[in-house]
């Protein structure tokens, strides 16, 4: 059992400050936060060539070194990333196209999260978390941006969501909301989870006003 | 580059070119935009290259003070050149004289924009990142937006959330009581 972490919840929480409620987030689940080799080249590997978000690659390394991230190797798994990626991009076409929209680092998350049977992958980006929980929004939504007719593959779909099946996604907004609750963030108000879940909409993570609304208003 | 795709980008250059030269500015970012659905489908760096580039220029010659830069006429100048041989090149489906025109166009923009100090540090680069947002808010994945300009996620995700992007299509099938719930139970939370 284990929570697989994508680059795009990692990036969110570490410009939140949100680095520092992760191990004992960790500690209270009991089983392992881990990211894939991919994850970690996108994020620690490209946060050290630049200067501005270096601290924060580093700050990520080190809960490595102190085991709160683990690291699942994807050697061996090559094949069914590529063939899982392939499937996703031959699923939805425009103009006769397959439309090419994701890539290997989102679907290392997926196919490393099915093999070891996660509990729940953790990602802030909004299309593979669509792809996961509804191809249909997906197609909506290209539609509706493209200004296009797109057409879903239906053999393509039919296999990506069946190996999507029982995936479980959730994102930086509901750690932070965890984070909230176990009284991690040091401020039980609920102004305070309303900042920490705003910060992390501006980080990136794809959480509407709504829904925010929402876990202020209703959850917390 | 496929035919449709060299249409779009075809009418973006030629629009940029009069837009530049005619001094409507203010086309630019729809040019820019209009491609980013080109983009999208066919997934070529050299339709993006454009799109960076026009948006590029559209920060630079909109900005008040830098239209009476002793070097403005020489970099318009340049520039209406370099766009002109790339329209001429894609015309003939000499896609090599068309992407070194580009690149020769990029590094005008990147000397430019070091001589006159721009507000933004590197605009390329912004302009990059700019563009990378519009393809994550046509459905490119982060990973994929991002590599597609060949910025990273750090620089990518701070820009998509500054935007109205997530406002819509982000509620997920599973409801937020259900998300909610299973938080609970991950965190054994009351």
């Amino acid at each position: 059992m284990a929570i697989l972490f994508d680059s795009s919840t990692l990036i969110s929480l570490a410009t939140t400050c949100g680095l520092t409620y992760l191990p004992q987030l960790q500690k209270i689940y009991g089983s392992d936060f881990a990211i894939t080799n991919t994850v970690k080249a996108e994020t620690i590997g490209k946060s050290m060539e630049t200067m501005r978000f270096k601290y924060e690659g580093i700050r990520l390394n080190n809960l490595i070194g102190q085991n709160v991230l683990k690291l699942y190797e994807e050697k061996g798994h090559a094949q069914k990333i590529n063939t899982l990626m392939n499937s996703i991009n031959s699923s939805f076409f425009a103009e006769g196209k397959p439309l090419k929209i994701v890539h290997p680092g989102e679907i290392s998350v997926l196919v490393l999260g099915k093999v070891a049977n996660a509990d729940a992958l953790a990602i802030d980006e909004r299309t593979t978390r669509l792809v996961i929980e509804n191809p249909e929004m997906l197609r909506d939504m290209l539609q509706s941006k493209l200004h296009t007719n797109v057409k879903i593959n239906k053999d393509n779909m039919a296999f990506v969501s069946d190996f999507c099946k029982g995936m479980q996604v959730i994102r930086s907004a509901e750690l932070a909301f965890a984070a909230w609750k176990a009284g991690l963030l040091g401020i039980n108000s609920k102004d305070a989870l309303e900042g920490v879940l705003w910060a992390l909409k501006f980080a990136g993570c794809a959480i509407s006003q709504d829904e925010i609304n929402t876990y202020v208003n209703k959850f917390a | 580059m496929e035919l449709n795709a060299k249409k779009d980008v075809l009418n973006a250059l030629e629009g940029a070119y009069a837009a530049v030269k005619g001094g409507q500015i203010e086309n630019l970012h729809g040019l820019s935009d209009h491609i980013v659905h080109s983009m999208s489908i066919y997934n070529d760096k050299e339709i993006t290259n454009v799109a960076v580039a026009i948006y590029a220029l559209a920060k630079i010659f909109e900005t008040e003070k830098y239209k009476k830069h002793k070097k403005i006429k020489e970099f318009t100048k340049a520039v209406l050149s370099h766009m002109d041989d790339a329209i001429f090149a894609l015309k003939r489906n000499d896609l090599e004289k068309y992407s070194n025109t580009l690149q020769m166009l990029f590094r005008d923009i990147e000397g430019f924009s070091k001589r006159i100090r721009f507000y933004i540090e590197d605009v390329l680069n912004f302009s990059k990142i700019k563009k990378s947002s519009k393809l994550y808010e046509h459905g490119l994945s982060l990973g994929q937006a991002a590599e597609a300009t060949g910025v990273t996620k750090w620089e990518l995700m701070p820009m998509t959330g500054e935007t109205t992007t997530h406002e819509k299509f982000v509620e997920p099938i599973v409801d937020d009581e259900k998300k909610i719930n299973l938080v609970r139970k991950l965190f054994k939370l009351k």
